[in-house]
Order: C-alpha cells, then sequence, then structure tokens
C-alpha cells in the first residue's frame, strides 16, 4: 500500500477536484471530492489511524457500511478513498427531537446490521454513535472507521484509549481490550439518546428496566 | 507489475482497487447480507406456515362435504343459501319436536305420516319443492333392539301429494311392542353433504278397560247408557274403554258425551241398535270404534250423530233417514259396512277446518243399496282424496252426491 500511496496522491490530485473539507481535526481530515471526468463524488480520509479495517472493507459490500474503493498508507497517513454517502447524521436528525420508538427500532436494528458485518470480519468500530451514522433515504450507514481496530485475543489491552466520551464502552478507557461487546454497549447509549435525546446518565429511556431501576433507588 | 483497468484500460499498479481516472471500483465484493435473528426468521418461517396451514384448512373445511345432524330440525347452508330443515309429523311440522310421545293399546297397529320439509331461513319460506331436487338420497333407520319380534318400520321415502309441503314423507309403523324407538332419517344431498334427523318416539301402554256382560249389566239401553255415564264418572279420560256388547236388541238411545267407549258387537249373534247414538265426546286424540253391530232404524231418524271421530267396521247401517251424520269438529270413517236402505246413507258435513281430525281416508268395503243417496259430501275437512276401494254401490238413487267436489278415488268401487 505504501507502494500506490503517492501514486493515489497523485490520481487524486490529477483527477479529482476538492469540493469542501467536512472534518478537520488532530487525527486527520475528511474531504468530499469530486471526479472532474464523471462528476462522481467521493469521500477522501487523510487519518493517522490504522487502515487494517479499511483494507478489509475493500472486498466487501454492505448496504449499512459505505463502499471503500481504495486504502493507501503513507508513512505518516492513510488515505482512504471511500463511497460518499449523501443525507443527514443522525446527529443532524436529533437536533429536531427525538425520535419514536419504532424509528429507533428501524435505524438501531440496521446499525447492529452494520456492527455484524464487521464483528464478523473481527473488527470493532469502537465509535458508534449520532456523528457516525448517516441516513440515506431508507437505510442507517455507519461510517468512519478512523478508530476502528481488528480485535486481536491475546492483547490485554487498547494500545490507545478512543472513542467518544459517554458511548464509549468503559473497556475502551484502558483497563481491557476493547471487542464486540463494547460496540453493542455504544449501541445501548445510541438507543437512549435517540429516545430522549439525552445520556442515559442524565435521562433513561421509559420501560421495565427504567421503572426497576426507578424503583431501586427509591 | 502493473494492471490495466477493465473499464479504461488505463495502467494501475498492481494492488490498486480503485482507477481514479474513469472512478471505477476493481474488486470483486463479497455482498455481506447480516442474517436475520433466528428466533425472527423462526417466527417469520413459523408464521408464514401457520398462515398456510389454515388458509388450505379453511379452503379444505370449506371444501369438503358437511356432515350435519339434528334432533328435530337443522340448520343448514349450501351453496345457494341457509335453510331450516324440519322432520316431523304434519301436524307438527312447523316446530318440530324433538321427542314423541306416542300412547299405545296391545294389539293395535299404528301408522303416522314422517315428513321432511325445508323453509328459507332468512323468509321462512317452505323451499321442500326445490330442495327436493337437491336429495340425491333417502334412507330411514331405527335404534331399536336387535332383533325385535315388531320392529319399527318405514315406508319408501317419497313426495306425497297429499302432503304438498313436505320434501319427502315416509309413514312409519309400529305397535306397542315396538318400543320406544329412535328414527334416523338421513339425507344424501347431491353437493356430497350427509343430513342426519333424529326423532325420539317414546311409546306408553294406554290403560285397557275391557266390560263384559257376564261381570257388567248392559242388557239394556238404559243399563247401557248408566254404564257409559260411570265410566265418564270413575275412569281416567286416558284409559280406552271397551264394552263388548251381548246379542240383543239395544231399542233406547244411547248418548257417549265425554269418555271415548269403543262398542263390540257380540260374535255369537248380532248386537243391535234401533235408537239414536250421539257421540260428542269431543276427545281430541281419541276415535270410538264401533265394530260388528247392526244400526237398524225408522226412516225418520238419524242412526248415528258424531259430532267426534267414530270408526264403524263391519257394521249395517239400515233403515234411517240418515244413517250416520258427521257434523261439527270430526271425522267419521267406515269400512266394510253395509248401507241399506238409508234416505241418506252418510252424510259428511263437518267443519273442521284445518282438517286436523282427519284419521283416516280409506273407505274400504263398503256396500251402499238401495239409498236413496248412498253418499252425501257436503262438507269434507280435508283436501285427501277419500279411497272406496272395493265398494259396491247399487240400486241407490244417488250413489254420492259430492257437492263440495271432494276428491274421490272411485276407481276400484262397482257401479250397478
Amino acid at each position: 500500500m505504501i507502494g500506490i500511496y503517492n501514486w493515489l496522491l497523485h490520481a487524486l490530485q490529477e483527477e479529482f477536484d476538492v469540493r469542501r473539507l467536512l472534518k478537520q481535526s488532530p487525527r486527520g481530515s475528511v474531504s468530499l471530492i469530486r471526479h472532474k471526468a464523471t462528476g462522481k463524488r467521493f469521500i477522501l480520509r487523510r487519518t493517522v489511524g490504522s487502515a487494517e479495517v479499511y483494507c478489509k472493507l475493500l472486498h466487501y459490500n454492505c448496504c449499512f457500511l459505505p463502499q471503500i474503493m481504495e486504502v493507501a498508507a503513507g508513512q505518516d497517513e492513510v488515505l482512504v478513498l471511500e463511497e460518499y454517502i449523501e443525507g443527514d447524521t443522525l446527529d443532524y436528525l436529533l437536533q429536531g427531537g427525538v425520535l419514536t420508538a419504532e424509528q429507533t427500532r428501524v435505524i438501531v436494528t440496521q446499525v447492529c446490521q452494520a456492527l455484524w458485518v464487521l464483528h464478523t470480519m473481527g473488527a470493532v468500530h469502537r465509535d458508534v454513535k449520532p456523528e457516525n451514522i448517516i441516513l440515506r433515504r431508507q437505510e442507517a450507514v455507519l461510517i468512519d472507521f478512523d478508530v476502528a481496530r481488528m480485535y486481536k485475543p491475546k492483547l490485554p489491552a487498547d494500545t490507545e484509549v478512543l472513542g467518544t466520551v459517554g458511548f464509549a464502552a468503559p473497556e475502551q478507557f484502558g483497563l481491557s481490550q476493547s471487542d464486540a461487546r463494547a460496540d453493542i454497549y455504544s449501541v445501548g447509549v445510541l438507543i437512549n439518546v435517540m429516545l430522549t435525546g439525552r445520556h442515559p446518565s442524565k435521562q433513561m429511556a421509559g420501560g421495565a428496566l427504567h421503572s426497576r431501576k426507578s424503583a431501586k433507588t427509591l | 507489475m502493473n494492471r490495466i483497468c477493465p473499464h479504461c484500460g488505463a495502467d494501475l499498479p498492481e494492488k490498486a482497487s480503485f482507477c481514479p481516472y474513469c472512478a471505477h471500483s476493481l474488486n470483486v465484493r463479497v455482498e455481506c447480507k447480516p442474517p436475520k435473528a433466528i428466533w425472527g426468521r423462526i417466527l417469520h418461517i413459523g408464521i408464514m406456515m401457520a398462515i398456510a396451514a389454515g388458509i388450505m384448512c379453511a379452503a379444505w373445511l370449506y371444501t369438503r362435504p358437511q356432515e350435519l345432524e339434528g334432533a328435530g330440525s337443522v340448520q343448514y347452508t349450501d351453496a345457494d343459501g341457509s335453510y331450516q330443515i324440519h322432520l316431523a309429523k304434519s301436524s307438527e311440522r312447523f316446530e318440530p319436536p324433538k321427542v314423541v310421545n306416542v300412547k299405545c293399546e296391545p294389539g293395535e297397529e299404528y301408522r303416522f305420516p314422517l315428513c321432511v320439509t325445508f323453509y328459507d331461513s332468512r323468509t321462512g319460506e317452505n323451499v321442500s319443492h326445490s330442495m327436493a331436487k337437491k336429495i340425491k338420497y333417502s334412507q330411514i333407520s331405527f335404534e331399536q333392539p336387535e332383533n325385535s319380534a315388531y320392529p319399527w318400520r318405514a315406508t319408501e321415502p317419497v313426495y306425497s301429494g297429499a302432503r304438498p309441503y313436505a320434501a319427502l314423507t315416509s309413514f312409519m309403523d309400529f305397535v306397542l311392542e315396538s318400543g320406544s324407538s329412535r328414527i334416523i332419517w338421513t339425507l344424501g344431498m347431491t353437493n356430497g353433504d350427509t343430513i342426519r334427523l333424529y326423532l325420539d318416539m317414546e311409546i306408553e301402554e294406554i290403560p285397557v278397560m275391557h266390560y263384559y256382560p257376564e261381570d257388567t249389566p248392559m242388557q239394556t239401553a238404559e243399563e247401557l247408557q248408566a254404564l257409559v255415564d260411570e265410566v265418564d264418572r270413575t275412569i281416567p279420560p286416558e284409559t280406552i274403554v271397551y264394552l263388548h256388547l251381548p246379542a240383543v236388541t239395544y231399542t233406547g238411545d244411547l248418548t257417549i258425551d265425554q269418555h271415548p267407549i269403543n262398542l263390540c258387537g257380540s260374535e255369537e249373534g248380532r248386537t243391535v241398535f234401533t235408537g239414536h247414538i250421539y257421540v260428542t265426546t269431543m276427545a281430541e286424540k281419541r276415535i270410538n270404534y264401533f265394530d260388528h253391530i247392526d244400526f237398524l232404524g225408522s226412516r225418520d231418524r238419524i242412526g248415528i250423530s258424531a259430532a267426534d271421530r267414530v270408526h264403524l267396521t263391519d257394521c249395517t247401517i239400515s233403515g234411517w233417514k240418515t244413517g250416520v251424520l258427521a257434523y261439527g269438529d270430526t271425522w267419521v270413517n267406515a269400512m266394510h259396512c253395509r248401507w241399506e236402505n238409508n234416505q241418506i246413507g252418510f252424510h259428511f258435513n263437518a267443519d273442521n277446518a284445518d282438517g286436523s281430525r282427519v284419521s283416516h281416508t280409506q273407505y274400504t268395503g263398503n256396500q251402499f243399496i238401495g239409498n236413496g243417496t248412498a253418499v252425501l259430501l257436503e262438507n269434507v275437512p280435508t283436501d285427501i282424496s277419500l279411497k272406496f276401494a272395493d265398494c259396491r254401490f247399487a240400486g241407490n238413487e244417488v250413489d254420492i252426491d259430492n257437492r263440495c267436489r271432494q276428491e274421490l278415488d272411485i276407481s276400484q268401487a262397482v257401479f250397478e
């Protein structure tokens, strides 16, 4: 991939226009680019994170995950060219109000199906949150695998403490290696946020568990 | 080593997955379709199978022939509509009972017609005529003791013009010794449906009293009347009473006005009545039987005035102004009698409107000789044809004066 890094970088400069910068962070950037000849739009990620999950996804298609077109790792960064998912993020939609139980069920089911693909190939997303879910027509697409990694059973802990505060499972903060269950934890937080607009530590969604917890508290 | 883009022919690195020149992906990708949760799949399959099974079951139930059964009546639905089917005696055809109680006398034979009638459930209209065309077969069986010496019997079910309201009619024949039984009438319909109708017959023995001249005074008309009056006072209405008369001539009148009486003439001579006999008992289901008696009168009187049911057998009615007058709510039948030299032999002028009193329409074996009018039919309370089989009409001024245009069968009568 180092071999194609320079080639890809050159080709991107020659054959694509940068339409706009979508995200900039210490870990890299995300840009919307357009192929000059065909007009097709793609996402170009430049990240310091691991490319292994992206490389796995080069050979798979899943309607709940963005199609990864090319991955090229240089010395300091990784270039990822992926499908442009047109739609609003779940985070943006939640600004307009909470979702119904049925809407939540549909979206979370699709997120879980995306996670199933990742987990099946041994990957853990580690950053499941509303900002990383785009609603493309009837489908929820889980994006941004910058912090995703392949689960290695022999390692005692993650080498980096990653994930978003509030959504990341406790084990992501260094005590043990995060596995697929960490994503499940994040999905649980996601559900609560979708139903209440707030983190479960602030407000729990109604239901039997909530009732039991309330009773115990009393 | 390089590779060539299969879309645009561009020269690409060997490990390239994407052609930046034509923006096409180069990799063969595996389509990932996450499985549905097992329980969901199982539930989905189970529900689909249940629905399919339910549809198949409903289709099978809807298309398979029905088997219905009911006591007295049954509700039946076919492709053309819904019907109420009744199994009952003709007099009970509108409200068929499930159990019929019959009182039987020892030694007597009984017969009654049983009918199957169809009514439209929605309109109540009698649709027996049209429904009869849908009956493929009909059979009658009885639940009765095996090897009974006196089994219940039924005639072949047929359409009867005498009972046009019924699709099928069959006559049930039985005696007291036949015992109680369940009549099972099975209809096989042309569409494959089977309908079974039940009717339970409960037989009870009627108590019978016999009075003989050796034991009871009955030598004169007065003694006979006293005996009849005593029967009225002391004998329960349901008890059948036989008066076995001696071979004497009763010159006085006799009135039988409460308890029906069966008068049996002597077999060692003739029992003769020269007086008028009034029968006004009005016992709904009873008949006064007069057997083997000569009624010899005068030309200015009526021999027997019957305002209640009377059956005459082997009697002679002779010399009367009117031999037998049937009037009021009654029915009179005569068989093997000799009607001679009466101005009017048999005068039927009853007014029973619904025909419920009709008991027997066969006037078999009568001889009408030398009468003014042998038979005068002024009002006969039935549409059933009166049959004069083996009757002889000889020397009468008028054989049959059928003023009410009653249907008659005189095909086997002889007119001299």
